[in-house]
């Protein structure tokens, strides 16, 4: 007897709680559709509970107020499969346009958006451009036009902290394709600086998904160059690299990472951190969502080219992460990296004169210059 | 009498009931929350496209659930097969000889599977656990050491099997018809059910249990073999990802569906089809409302855990002793 009504109490519960719930989004709902957007763009990524997924949302949220568009957000997984079921099933919830963060499945992807006749972004990354559509509006190079570049300016970081023996952790090729010309830029940047040939730079430990992987690649590092004083963590640096350095036998061993969490605050102002960095989530949703939305409009630039590319933005002091926070990611997202007034001089829906290079310009502005524009 | 035997035909069918009434609420549910666009002309194209896949493997796995088998191999060997696809097809053999290659690496698979777990006692999910890292691997290494994408050079067959929903309606009912009379009306799925409730009291009935557990495992190697084709008719394309989380996919679309997973005569082919349209029109329906990311695995845990909830309470003297 206790135990049919622990039962019933059980379902009663999870009745309860569903419809709570089932309520809850209601409501949400009702209370967007009453807004009477004109487009609606579908949104796909992995997640929305790291911090790019979470300001991905909250710019989203804030081009919602400025433009005539409402936001479709869909969690996909990693697989092919998932990928094309996740675009089919926001394809048929009617979404005018579609952000994904991944260049999963590219061709069979445009293809499916091509036949529903709705436009498609690749906002986390180079597309092939082999692949073309007119509803196809191309992909982002995260790390600025050239990741070279970004590889030199960490080199210039690690030489100007006097560091001798760097090792280097990364994310295999095949999954992250930038890493080459990333780590190919850092290495010749510390040749070209260090004229003495002080600085030695090991071969490049490449490690899968997992934070045990990383743990592994650290671990082998030590062991084979136990001199070793700097590692740069390609390879989500701040999460995975930098605990794997602190529960090492060598946790003095100082980060160059590219990453970002809350501990690269406490790590800059001890000295383990080198430098940091992080994508401009503002500056590629901003960059996405201009081109889709003039493409809506029947719009589309003269100049237009498939890549486009956002600034990396990366810290070397406790000061720039401040700035990051005010500037790149503030709650009001009027004071962050793209705003809405700023975005629609680039776009051609609002200015005949608009470029996709003013565009580029706009999105791949530096920390420093985005400061200085608001003050 | 018949007042009678209303009440005694709900006790009686309980189970197939509920897995109905799931399906039957989240239709009605997100038809509802949808304005009817969940069963308009080109969801239900999406809908049938994204079933199929699911579907076909469900299948296979309700041979192997169905005498207390687990497997967790069928999205790494999904991969497998796939990219086995993909290079026989590019190097010029016809679209049949690459669905051949597919569907016997994907039966390799699962025969080693089995093997290993009937000479060694081993528990079926230990088993798969290794054909899965194995599968995963060599996908793994052959995408990260190969220099160009794993992709078909040609996708145009293919792509219209994907696409084609002719085919595909054919497929679904051509993969459930046979599941069905092999499940329910050959000794393969009597014996695999009366495996489930007690293995030793089949065998000591007569049932050849290590035979019947190979053949098991070799229908579910071809249908997911089958799958395979299908997944790459869609994408095109492997990677490392392929696959991944697809074996959880089945097993909760088979739970969905009334499945018991320690098998037995309980077991019902319906549960692949009920099981695989609850959850792909579950998760087509929570994107087609909009339903905020951050509360969408929520819900679908809550269904799942309300699904679980109402099949445990199956009454006692439908479980065999064992």
């Amino acid at each position: 007897m206790k135990q049919k009504k622990w039962m019933f109490n059980l379902l009663a519960f999870i009745l309860l709680a569903g419809v709570v719930l089932a309520g809850c989004s209601g409501e949400k709902d009702s209370g967007s559709s009453s807004e009477q957007k004109d487009f609606t763009i579908g949104v796909m990524l992995y997640n929305y509970t790291d911090i790019q997924g979470q300001q991905i949302k909250e710019y989203s949220a804030y081009l919602e107020q400025h433009f005539n568009v409402k936001f479709n957000f869909a969690t996909v997984g990693s697989s092919e499969e998932d990928h094309i079921s996740g675009l089919e099933n926001l394809l048929a919830s009617g979404v005018d346009a579609v952000i994904s963060g991944y260049d999963t499945a590219l061709e069979q992807s445009v293809s499916l958006a091509e036949e529903a006749g709705v436009y498609y972004s690749v906002t986390l990354g180079e597309v092939d451009e082999a692949i073309t559509s007119d509803y196809f509006v191309g992909g982002i190079k995260q790390f600025g036009e050239d990741p070279q570049q970004l590889g030199a300016k960490y080199a210039k970081q690690a030489y100007a902290a006097g560091v001798k023996h760097i090792g280097i952790t990364s994310f295999p090729e095949f999954a992250f394709v930038d890493a080459p010309a990333i780590i190919k830029g850092f290495t010749d940047e510390i040749k070209n600086l260090d004229t003495a040939g002080e600085i030695t730079v090991y071969p490049t430990e490449y490690h899968s998904f997992a934070p045990e992987n990383a743990v592994d690649a650290v671990t082998k590092i030590i062991s084979n160059y136990p001199e070793v004083d700097a590692i740069f963590g390609l390879g989500s640096g701040m999460d995975f690299v930098y605990p794997a350095i602190l529960n090492s036998t060598k946790p003095d061993i100082r980060l160059l990472a590219l990453g970002y969490n809350d501990s690269v605050t406490a790590g800059m102002e001890n000295g383990s951190i080198i430098m940091a960095g992080t994508n401009n989530y503002g500056e590629l949703v901003a960059n996405s969502f201009a081109q889709l939305y003039d493409r809506l409009n029947g719009k589309a630039y003269s100049d237009w080219q498939q890549n486009g590319y956002v600034n990396y933005v990366t810290f070397t002091t406790v000061e720039e992460i401040e700035d990051f926070k005010n500037y790149v990611i503030p709650k009001d997202k009027s004071n962050g990296a793209v705003t809405a007034e700023e975005l629609k001089q680039t776009m051609l829906s609002f200015n005949d004169r608009a470029t996709w290079e003013s565009l580029q310009k706009l999105t791949n502005r530096t920390l420093a210059e985005i400061k200085a524009e608001r003050n | 009498m018949s007042e009678l035997s209303i009440p005694l035909f709900i006790k009686k069918n309980q189970n197939t009931l509920i897995q109905y009434a799931g399906l039957l609420l989240v239709l009605i549910a997100f038809t509802v929350m949808t304005d009817g666009a969940l069963l308009s002309d080109f969801n239900i194209r999406t809908i049938l496209k994204q079933l199929v896949v699911l579907f076909t493997i469900s299948v296979g796995m309700v041979f192997v659930f169905s005498h207390g088998g687990m497997d967790i191999s069928a999205g790494a060997v999904i991969a497998l097969s796939s990219m086995v696809a993909i290079y026989t097809i590019n190097a010029g053999a016809p679209l049949a000889v690459g669905v051949l290659a597919a569907i016997a690496v994907s039966v390799a698979c699962y025969m080693v599977n089995v093997i290993i777990s009937n000479l060694f006692g081993l528990m079926a999910v230990i088993s798969s656990l290794a054909i899965m890292f194995v599968a995963r691997g060599l996908v793994t290494y052959q995408v990260s050491t190969s220099s160009a994408k794993i992709a078909l050079t040609d996708t145009g067959v293919l792509r219209e099997i994907g696409r084609s929903m002719p085919i595909i309606i054919t497929i679904i009912v051509l993969v459930g018809v046979v599941g069905y009379v092999i499940f329910h009306f050959t000794k393969i799925g009597k014996h695999s059910k009366a495996i489930g409730d007690n293995p030793l009291a089949a065998s000591q009935s007569g049932v050849r249990v290590k035979y019947t557990k190979l053949i098991s495992y070799a229908i579910a190697g071809v249908l997911v073999g089958c799958a395979s084709i299908l997944s790459l008719s869609r994408s095109a394309v492997v990677s490392e990802n392929t696959g991944m989380g697809m074996e959880m996919d089945v097993i909760v679309a088979l739970v969905l569906g009334g499945m018991a997973l320690n098998g037995g005569s309980r077991s019902k082919m319906s549960s692949a089809f009920v099981g695989s349209i609850t959850y792909v029109v579950l998760n087509n329906g929570l994107v087609m409302v909009g339903v905020a990311p951050e509360v969408v695995s929520l819900i679908r845990g809550i269904i799942f855990l309300l699904v679980v909830f109402l099949l445990l309470r199956r009454p006692r003297g439908e479980v065999m002793p064992r």
